[in-house]
């Protein structure tokens, strides 16, 4: 016998996802998931990030990381709420994590969480942790065709940073066929060309999350 | 290597829908996999053999329909499927592209013996 179930293989994932997106509306802060390779510079993104707001937002960092705290240790000295989630193996962060994660933050005076996905192109993208918005960086040194493998990532985010910029030189990184690819997998898709080691094109992503706040109700 | 975590996933529902109906034995799993999720069948059959064994479940066949990628122009009206990737309306170009299919995963329905 045949029984009909119809039923999505993530809805548990989904819910969770709804219940952070709700949670953190009310309270409005703004949630955004950084997904990328591993050693893409998402930390020193972060460290840049937290540095240049540290005056103007309250923010909280959730560090996704297979099995220790490095991540999280880099960004210890900005004494900012810090949850590091070892994912024990796993490859991507899901949403019942991020939300036991958020239970050890102090939810009522902040604007701003940053999450640092598992370092990976490819199963991040599958699994919504509830964010206002997937932001998706690549660093030159991988290599221009990184869209057109790992397409999900490039259509699923709001943003993509370009990271590792003054490392083109040194690289066969093709900055026309990085464009072409991306013209096809998401012409909509903002591109922020950066360095972060450098300080270079920062202020444009510093632009991009202040208009997120806006856009996402954070208003204190 | 998520396949195991959605598998997993696919193994919960099953088993209760199982009990709900008082199955023993499930012969067969049919889901929906859109082309858009990186996903790999073989891996999800593999995953699924090791999550299974030993279970009502041990043996089961997993049917993967793969749903193509499907989107509506937002500019011009046309429905088309997505190939190599390109995300642009094949009659007029528009990148405004509203998503009909190809995001799925979905457990349609089990088969099985009471």
């Amino acid at each position: 016998m045949e029984i009909a179930i119809m039923k999505a293989v993530l809805e548990e994932n989904d819910d969770r996802a709804q219940e952070i997106t709700d949670l953190l509306k009310k309270k409005q802060i703004l949630l955004l998931n950084l997904i990328s390779s591993p050693g893409s510079g998402k930390t020193t993104l972060l460290e840049r990030t937290v540095e240049h707001f540290k005056n103007r937002y309250s923010i909280a960092v959730i560090e996704g990381d297979i099995t220790t705290a490095r991540d999280a240790e880099r960004l210890e000295k900005y004494n900012i709420p810090l949850v590091v989630i070892n994912t024990d193996g796993a490859c991507h962060l899901n949403s019942m994590s991020v939300k036991k994660a958020l239970q050890k933050i102090d939810l009522d005076n902040l604007d701003i969480i940053f999450v640092e996905n598992v370092g990976n192109l490819v199963c991040p993208s599958e699994f919504n942790i509830g964010e206002n918005a997937k932001v998706a960086i690549l660093s030159t040194a991988e290599g221009d065709d990184k869209p057109a493998k790992y397409p999900l990532l490039f259509r699923e985010s709001e943003l993509m940073i370009l990271n590792k910029t003054d490392l083109i030189p040194y690289t066969n990184f093709n900055k026309k066929s990085f464009y072409m690819d991306l013209e096809k997998i998401n012409k909509n898709l903002p591109v922020i060309e950066t360095s972060c080691t450098k300080n270079l094109g920062l202020s444009k992503w510093f632009e991009w999350v202040e208009q997120k706040t806006i856009d996402g109700g954070v208003i204190k | 290597m998520h396949e195991l975590t959605v598998v997993s996933n696919i193994f919960k529902i099953i088993l209760q829908t199982a009990k709900n109906n008082n199955l023993s034995k499930i012969s067969k799993i049919n889901i929906k996999v859109g082309r858009q999720r990186h996903l790999a069948p073989d891996l999800m059959e593999f995953a699924f053999n090791s999550v299974s064994k030993n279970t009502i479940a041990a043996g089961a066949s997993l049917a993967i329909e793969r749903v193509d990628i499907r989107m509506r122009c937002s500019s011009c009206g046309l429905d088309f499927v997505v190939g190599d990737n390109t995300y642009l309306c094949i009659s007029c170009g528009s990148p405004k592209l509203e998503t009909i299919s190809g995001k799925d995963l979905l457990i349609e329905s089990i088969e099985g013996e009471l």
